[in-house]
């Protein structure tokens, strides 16, 4: 099955190449026949790697330890579906994944547009498969996860190995939100290469409408979408398994998934203006660079060992290639647009401040202000070193203090951009809009001051999050009362139907009240409390208004682990709420612990007890307590993000060709025009 | 640029300079400087410490690892140098934390071969490594011969 998967990968090379080859060629000499073939080549190319992986899965759920990358990545007793997860949770096998993602979205997005965009595809085929065609190469030459096992022996010669069972995959990574949480991830970067490839494609093919823009809006979203849920995944999988409290801790494997994530936002919102007024074009050209350069960056980041990490991914030769492609793709992307600058000329200039435009502008500069901060901490000891010779690192409050200012500024976007109108704003309708808002975040504010909140930022937060919500509360109301008395529909049927018919502005705003509740969670941080002692059965610690209570520390064993379990009694103001147990792990496979927290969690707060081991003499259990509040609404507010996605993912309702008159020049709403633009 | 384009520029460049000011404002409080003992030792002889806050990493030496009522004591070497760390800090051991584990320490470094540590953070060496260097186990290199099947 080894020889199947090495088949598959190798003839997907050439399939590749071809597949390349022949939309060049075919573009140069105009030749229908040739471009559809090499854009079939492409679709063929993703069946081989497909091939590749399945066979990948077969090797690991027939416990082939002959190939290395499964010995090293999987035992014997390892549950079905984390073996599935192995095929992706290893250096090897997480590029080959990475490509064959890479070649499922090349291959949609292929047949979605068989017939459509005849310019412009033979280029956005030779972009995706160029991409594919490096993955391919790293997998099959520097990475192949298909090799065997071998010892070298003492006298230098080789041996086939096969060990009697495998090494195991990381304990860590065996927890079920790990299964999906690193293809979500892996989706969400590879995403962004298709409105990459269209925006090169309509560079290369001079087709600088806003065709490129429109045709990858909803590819953008999803890949945005991915990435953020893998990004609010992997915090959630911190704060349940790693037992240290929190969920973010401004690590460079985090860092490195945030960047793309943060400058998608920016283009998501930019694209607007360009959509809208024909501004900006330039600068999206750059984001979209930029963006899909920081998902390659981000995965070069997490191969190559450059910075340092607590995740332990294996440290290896594939940094220079990886370098080497990036400054490849940037060098081509940012020759092509600066030839290309002729092109670009913007429709439009800022006319007043006070205006949706600038609005957007600072919206993109706060992204791109974040990105760039992040960037520059995580890169910092590269850097320094570089000039100077020593490795200088920031710590964590560095992040916050930075991120702080301008996660508010963009709160405060937020609520003020979208009630912002095109072109300028009267002072008039600027008094309209923002009176009540303003005065619920007013009252807002001396609610929570009252109640005894002091901590600056956290108030800053709360009240900004008064403010915005009310200002979607009040769009949504307007919109449905607008709606109820011209169609007569009651009230709900008005607020569905309005959001049906705009899904992109409604559910935008649905984005926004998530990303408020992401913003209440946070603000809990400012109040978190901690305490830690080393407990005997029947001993207690006491934190904030509970008590916690040591009933019984026990030992159980599985095939996969073996386990410490603590059995500990919640006391709140008095009355016993809940029983927790917090457990320690053993992997025998691969002689690694790991920490099973237990978590109270409601609306208000979590308790989160984290069982840090035995004293010496083994005679009491260190456990550590957390008090960490409002962390609940982090993750409401991711899914709340996410439906939000999904209702703007959505097509908009078909409006009647009388509305639809009255609608024309109304903002956001969306005209099916990219296909007339084309094949006129 | 037309002057009534200018404004425009006003706003961002407050913002840029105002969050420039703030990341700068906050590196000297956050700053360490990342060194293996080695390095470490090779700064100390040429007096270039003097009271930095550091991050030191090294190899966590098998058996070293002493709890003691208010610290835990261990070694941790690179290149045949080793380093005496005293953890004070409050938060508990990563599950990572064992002998061998590549460990990063950081806080401050006493001198004559002592360092106290506020913060650690670890990760293991993976297992055919460690037994390969304890002389479990001969090399193992996935280097391709060829796949028979």
């Amino acid at each position: 099955m080894a020889a199947f998967g090495q088949f598959a990968l190798a003839l997907a090379f050439v399939v590749t190449v071809y597949s390349i080859g022949a939309s060049v060629l075919g573009i140069r000499l105009g030749n229908d026949r040739l471009i559809a073939s090499g854009r079939n080549a492409g679709i063929g190319a993703f069946a081989c790697i497909s091939g590749a992986i399945v066979s990948l899965a077969y090797l690991f759920l027939t416990n082939d330890f002959s190939i290395s990358y499964v010995a090293s990545n999987s035992n014997r007793d390892l549950p079905f579906f984390y073996k599935i997860a192995a095929v992706w949770g290893g250096q090897e096998g997480s590029l080959l994944f990475w490509g064959w993602i890479l070649t499922v979205y090349a291959a949609l997005v292929f047949i979605q547009n068989r017939r459509r965009h005849t310019a412009m595809m033979p280029y956005v085929v030779a972009v995706l498969m160029a991409g594919s065609l490096f993955f391919t190469s790293m997998s099959l030459f520097v990475t192949n996860p298909f090799h065997e096992l071998v010892l070298v022996q003492n006298d230098g010669t080789l041996m086939a190995f096969t060990p009697a069972d495998g090494r195991g995959l990381n304990p860590l990574l065996q927890y079920v939100l790990n299964v999906i949480h690193p293809p979500m991830l892996y989706f969400g970067l590879v995403g962004f290469a298709v409105p990459f490839a269209f925006a090169m494609a309509a560079m290369a093919s001079r087709q600088l409408g806003d065709t490129w823009i429109r045709t990858t809006r909803r590819w953008t979203m999803i890949a945005w979408f991915l990435l953020g849920t893998g990004v609010m995944l992997g915090g959630k999988w911190a704060y349940v398994e790693l037992g240290w409290g929190g969920y973010w801790a401004w690590d460079p494997v985090e860092n490195a998934s945030l960047m793309p994530w943060l400058l998608g936002t920016a283009f998501l919102h930019s694209v607007m203006i360009q959509e809208k007024k024909g501004m900006m074009k330039v600068w999206n050209m750059v984001l979209v660079i930029m963006t899909y350069t920081m998902a390659l960056f981000g995965t070069f980041l997490t191969r190559s060992g450059i910075i340092s990490s607590v995740h332990a991914f294996a440290q290896s030769n594939i940094g220079g290639y990886f370098l080497a492609y990036i400054i490849l793709v940037v060098s081509f992307a940012f020759y092509l647009l600066v030839d290309r600058l002729g092109y670009l000329k913007t429709e439009n200039t800022l006319e007043a401040v006070a205006s949706r435009e600038s609005g957007f502008m600072f919206n993109n500069l706060l992204f791109v202000a974040a990105c760039f901060a992040v960037f520059w901490g995580t890169m910092l000891p590269v850097f320094s070193e570089w000039i100077q010779g020593t490795k200088i690192t920031v710590a964590p409050p560095w992040y916050t203090e930075v991120m702080n200012p301008i996660g508010l500024g963009l709160l405060f976007l937020t609520g003020v951009g979208p009630l912002l109108a095109w072109r300028r704003s009267s002072i008039n309708s600027l008094k309209r809009a923002f009176l009540m808002p303003g005065a619920f975040a007013l009252a807002g504010t001396a609610v929570l001051f009252a109640v005894g909140i002091r901590h600056i930022s956290a108030l800053i937060a709360l009240t900004l999050a008064i403010f915005v919500s009310t200002t979607i509360f009040i769009e949504f109301f307007k919109g449905a009362r607008a709606r109820r008395s011209s169609t007569g529909e009651n009230f709900v049927e008005a607020l569905v139907n309005l959001t049906l018919r705009n899904t992109r502005r409604y559910g935008g705003y649905v984005v926004h009240f998530g990303i408020v509740l992401l913003f209440v969670g946070f603000s809990g941080q400012a109040f978190n409390a901690d305490v830690q002692n080393d407990l005997a059965i029947g001993d207690t610690i006491a934190i904030n208004q509970y008590v916690l209570r040591v009933d019984d520390l026990r030992i159980q064993d599985t095939a996969n682990y073996q386990s410490s379990q603590a059995v500990v009694s919640l006391f709140k103001d008095g009355e016993k709420v809940a029983i927790m147990y917090p457990e320690r792990r053993f992997y025998p496979a691969s002689e690694q612990a790991t920490s099973e927290v237990a978590i109270r969690s409601n609306l208000v707060e979590d308790v989160y007890v984290y069982f840090a081991g035995y004293t010496p003499d083994g005679s009491k259990a260190t456990i550590q307590v957390f008090v960490n509040p409002m962390v609940m609404w982090v993750w409401i507010g991711g899914i709340v993000v996410a439906l939000g996605t999904m209702i703007a993912l959505l097509p908009n309702k078909r409006t009647t060709p009388s509305r639809k008159r009255k609608l024309k020049d109304s903002e956001d709403i969306e005209e099916p025009r990219e296909t007339e633009k084309i094949h006129a | 640029m037309k002057r009534r384009q200018l404004k425009f520029f006003v706003g961002p460049v407050i913002v840029i300079l105002a969050l420039a000011w703030i990341g700068y404002s906050a590196f000297d409080a956050n700053k360490a400087y990342y060194q293996t003992v080695s390095e470490l030792y090779a700064m100390e002889a040429e007096n270039a410490l003097d009271g930095k806050r550091l991050k030191v990493a090294g190899d966590v030496v098998p058996g070293s690892i002493v709890r003691t009522d208010d610290s835990l004591n261990f070694l941790i070497s690179q290149e045949d140098q080793t380093l005496a760390v005293q953890y004070v800090g409050k938060a508990a051991l990563p599950d990572t934390f064992r002998d061998r584990a590549q460990a990063v320490v950081d806080g401050e470094y006493l001198g004559n071969g002592v360092f106290i540590a506020t913060s650690m953070q670890a990760k293991c060496a993976s297992k055919y490594e460690a037994e390969a260097e304890a002389g479990v186990l001969p090399t193992i290199s996935d280097a391709s011969v060829g796949i028979e099947d």
